[in-house]
């Protein structure tokens, strides 16, 4: 018997609802040799800014129990660097991408959404959430639900393509946040960016991150993770992409039966970089031992 | 780049501290530059230890071996000295970019700083392979922390030693034995190559350029995914930061910013 494992993300169709996260997978090229990309359900791309960022200063990263924390700080080449290279070859794939986007204030996103709607860029994911760059508010788009409302709604009117908000989970109540991304005219979120989170070297007394703080990140997060996807999708409409230290197939299963339409894979890929495959073949093996012909069906089923 | 379940041919003790293990794989052995390194998943893939971890390839062998040099310092570590023949160890590599060497050089100095030796071994067997001239400068703790000295007597390679206790070679560090070398060999066109903690890498950087000398330096960073994904192993250089995996872990010591 064969399962349907397609699903849909605004105007996105996945041929499966397993994705990779941005900042965990590159462009994809980094792992071509490792894993057949036309397999993954999509490719969500290394956040870009307008202008090339450099970064935070080292350590940027630091094993936890069952998991990691890091403090990149977006670093990447800009913009234009992203469109005439890593563009070209996210486009020479056979997999859907999402180009993930971030920036210090409204206009910055605009100004990236603008750019790539021109280029007929046909999902774009506002990183809204990164817990490793001072944005010129005090707080993150995704942490003041008026704020998140105003942006998406500003770069909604930008473009027809599907627009999905990265969503930090570092907030009282994610229900109303991913409201607001909703009624501005989000067409998914994902759920979640990582959690803040610190460790200290103690024989040095120092921060083990150059940033002090960083994002935490792994199966350490993943019952937290889970809460929200469930959380929010009691009252959203649109979909959820799941995530949050999912490493195997029953991982992911849990957050689709929470609600989430999608999953997306992140610290798993350091581990070990055919996660998503993994993941989605055992997802396929439990549809077809419990006899449920598509995914879809799946989701929310969680008995309460 | 090839990820393989390497299967373990020995893993063995070699000092109080340090052991090498030697694993099989054909595709690995044959692609192992001096320099690169290899990403070994160690344990689960959750608890701890959480990520793969990183060593230098310190020997291709015949017949797809090679081995790596680890020595016990946590978690992983820990769990690989249970590692038993024919195991199978998962294995992504080999990764980075190895030793670059100036074709001008008619003398190459190897200065290893403890483990640091791993990367250096397999350089030194490749320079001889290729007949050149080799002088290793190999210091550690004590002389019962020096590595692989009997292997480096197979290539007839008599290194300069150092020790902090002074129990062997001169007491104190290589970077003292590098610099009296260098003064010595003043006329020769000599490419250095390091590699051990960074105070030792830093020290060497100044003595080489005071020399006027070309120096690459390999450096060891905390990595996540080990393949320029992450963004996580940032090395502070003249040209901004670089990856220590994807970019190194071999560098030019003359880019690197030392903190």
């Amino acid at each position: 018997m064969g399962v349907d494992l397609r699903v849909k993300i605004g105007k996105l169709q996945l041929k499966n609802p397993v994705m990779v996260s941005s900042g965990t997978f590159g462009c994809g090229q980094q792992y071509e040799d490792l894993v057949d990309l036309n397999e993954l359900g999509a490719i969500v791309a290394k956040t870009i800014t307008l202008q090339k960022k450099e970064g935070n200063i080292p350590p940027r990263v630091a094993e936890t129990y069952a998991g990691m924390l890091n403090a990149i700080g977006l670093e990447n080449e800009g913009l234009n660097y992203f469109c005439d290279t890593t563009l070209k070859y996210l486009k020479s794939l056979k997999v859907p991408y999402v180009v993930s986007v971030a920036g210090k204030e409204e206009n910055d996103y605009c100004k990236l959404t603008k750019a790539l709607d021109k280029l007929n860029i046909k999902a774009i994911e506002l990183n809204v959430s990164c817990p490793n760059v001072k944005s010129k508010k005090k707080y993150m788009f995704s942490q003041d639900a008026h704020a998140i409302f105003k942006l998406v709604a500003k770069v909604r009117k930008l473009t027809k393509a599907t627009l999905i908000a990265k969503l930090t989970p570092n907030v009282t109540d994610i229900k109303e946040i991913a409201l607001a991304a909703q009624d501005a005219g989000a067409d998914a979120v994902s759920l979640v960016n990582t959690f803040l989170g610190m460790a200290i070297d103690v024989n040095s007394r120092k921060p083990r991150l150059g940033n002090v703080t960083g994002g935490l990140s792994g199966p350490a997060i993943k019952p937290l993770a889970l809460c929200m996807v469930y959380e929010a999708a009691s009252v959203l409409k649109i979909p959820i992409i799941g995530q949050g230290g999912i490493m195997s197939p029953e991982d992911g299963i849990e957050f689709i039966l929470a609600g989430a339409t999608a999953i997306s894979i992140g610290t798993a890929n350091f581990i070990e970089p055919q996660s998503a495959l993994f993941i989605k073949k055992g997802i396929e093996k439990y549809l077809i031992k419990n006899k449920i012909k598509s995914v879809k069906q799946l989701r929310g089923a969680i008995k309460v | 780049m090839h990820q393989e379940k390497a299967k373990v041919i020995e893993n063995k003790k070699i000092t109080s501290h340090c052991w090498r293990l030697q694993l099989s794989s054909k595709n690995i052995a044959k692609d192992a530059q001096p320099g690169q390194f290899l990403h070994i998943k160690v344990a689960s893939n959750n608890g701890k230890p959480f990520l793969r971890r990183p060593f230098a390839i310190y020997n291709v062998e015949s017949r797809g071996n090679f081995s790596i040099l680890y020595k016990i310092r946590g978690e992983a570590t820990k769990l690989m000295r249970d590692l038993k023949k024919d195991d199978k160890v998962d294995i992504i590599g080999p990764l980075g970019n190895g030793f670059k060497l100036s074709s001008q050089a008619q003398k190459y100095v190897l200065v290893a700083g403890g483990i640091g030796l791993a990367p250096l071994f397999f350089l030194a067997k490749k320079l001889l392979d290729n007949k050149k001239e080799v002088i290793v400068i190999y210091g550690a703790g004590t002389k019962n922390e020096l590595l692989c000295i009997k292997e480096l007597a197979q290539f007839k390679i008599q290194p300069l030693l150092a020790t902090d206790d002074g129990s062997k070679g001169i007491k104190g560090n290589v970077n003292k034995l590098l610099d009296k070398y260098l003064t010595n060999n003043q006329k020769e066109e000599i490419q250095v190559f390091a590699a051990g903690p960074k105070v030792m890498l830093k020290e060497t950087t100044r003595i080489c350029k005071q020399a006027g000398v070309d120096l690459e330096v390999s450096m060891d960073e905390i990595m996540a995914c080990g393949v320029g994904v992450c963004l996580g192993c940032a090395v502070k250089t003249k040209n901004g930061y670089k990856l220590a995996c994807k970019d190194g872990p071999v560098f030019k010591a003359e880019d690197i910013i030392w903190e």
